[in-house]
């Protein structure tokens, strides 16, 4: 090795050469493999590695990135379609808390609280219908009650 | 950025960012997996590519975390297999025998530096990059780059002597 290529090693290891002197320094190394094995092996290894290649045309890339690209936008752009409406909601919502229905209409509106009212009716026409039949049964009482009245006041009077 | 500018300026970085995908996986499959992963998520944000200063520091960087984002989350890569990939598939089968050997060689090197010295390794002697580019895609000072780079070299040149004076195979 030449004394110049020797000082540009010399400068690698202390990782001060610039990208070119790399480069020469590797093309030197390249055309001249007889040198020093384990170095040449080195720097070929990762030249050769710098410079591999997938194997991927650019037509079979290009083509499953134009199938992928307006699917998975559409997608975004749905989901924040989505996500603004439910946010709108919420804030008209918010804004407008009880916009046009009146509590009588909503309730009126569930089927439970009808069965409900209904079965209320029934319960209260049920105890109206008890009373009743308890009054005519105190009807003798009081009949009775009156009778004793009338027969006290007669005996004061005699 | 418009589809004949994605094929001109960022179809080309895709033997890049497969070397470094390689450098990182050392599988053929998984790197060439990467790189269709990386070029999706190049695609879906083209429209905002040309305000990137520099493509290829920056293609790398996004390639860099999508790998670091697959080995937090160990998903396998799964994607289907057309017509044209099958015949790709059985060509390059040829040429697998080299390239496992210069894998092996590159994969020993890696693996005798720490892990800061693996990425410096990895985008200066194997992907090229100047350090300020290397400041960009790592997030590291000049001075970090410089000692991490130097201590790097420092231990190939020491992993070089062994062989030599052991005559031990690369």
């Amino acid at each position: 090795m030449d004394s110049r290529h020797r000082a540009l090693l010399e400068k690698y290891w202390q990782a001060e050469t610039s990208i070119k002197e790399e480069q020469e320094l590797l093309a030197y190394l390249q055309n001249n493999q007889n040198e020093d094995g384990e170095l040449t092996h080195y720097f070929s290894a990762v030249e050769t590695f710098r410079e591999t290649k997938v194997d991927l045309s650019d037509e079979v890339l290009m083509q499953r990135l134009i199938k992928s690209g307006p699917k998975s936008r559409a997608i975004y752009r749905l989901i924040w379609a989505v996500a603004a409406s439910i946010i709108l909601l919420f804030g008209l919502r918010a804004i407008y808390p009880t916009s046009s229905a009146t509590p009588g209409v909503e309730l009126a509106a569930n089927p439970e609280t009808s069965q409900a009212l209904a079965l209320t009716s029934q319960m209260l026409m049920l105890v109206s219908t008890e009373l009743n039949k308890m009054e005519l049964c105190t009807y003798p009482i009081s009949e009775f009650g009156e009778t004793m009245d009338k027969i006290k006041s007669e005996n004061k009077e005699l | 950025m418009t589809e004949e500018n994605f094929r001109t300026d960022i179809l080309p970085l895709k033997h890049r960012i497969y070397a470094y995908a390689l450098s990182m996986t050392f599988d053929r499959e998984k790197a060439r997996d990467i790189v269709q992963e990386v070029f999706e998520k190049l695609w879906r944000n083209r429209e905002k590519l040309h305000t990137v200063d520099n493509l290829e520091a920056w293609t790398i960087r996004i390639c860099r975390n999508h790998i670091l984002d697959k080995m937090k989350q160990k998903v396998p890569s799964i994607h289907s297999i057309d017509g044209a990939e099958v015949i790709q598939i059985a060509e390059r089968s040829r040429d697998r025998l080299e390239e496992k050997d210069l894998i092996e060689k590159v994969k020993k090197i890696i693996e005798y530096l720490p892990e800061k010295q693996r990425e410096i390794f990895r985008l200066r002697e194997l992907q090229g990059f100047n350090n300020y580019e290397i400041q960009e895609i790592l997030g590291l000072s000049d001075n970090q780059v410089k000692v991490n780079l130097f201590r790097a070299r420092k231990k190939i040149k020491e992993l070089l002597l062994q062989k030599i004076n052991y005559g031990l195979q690369a």
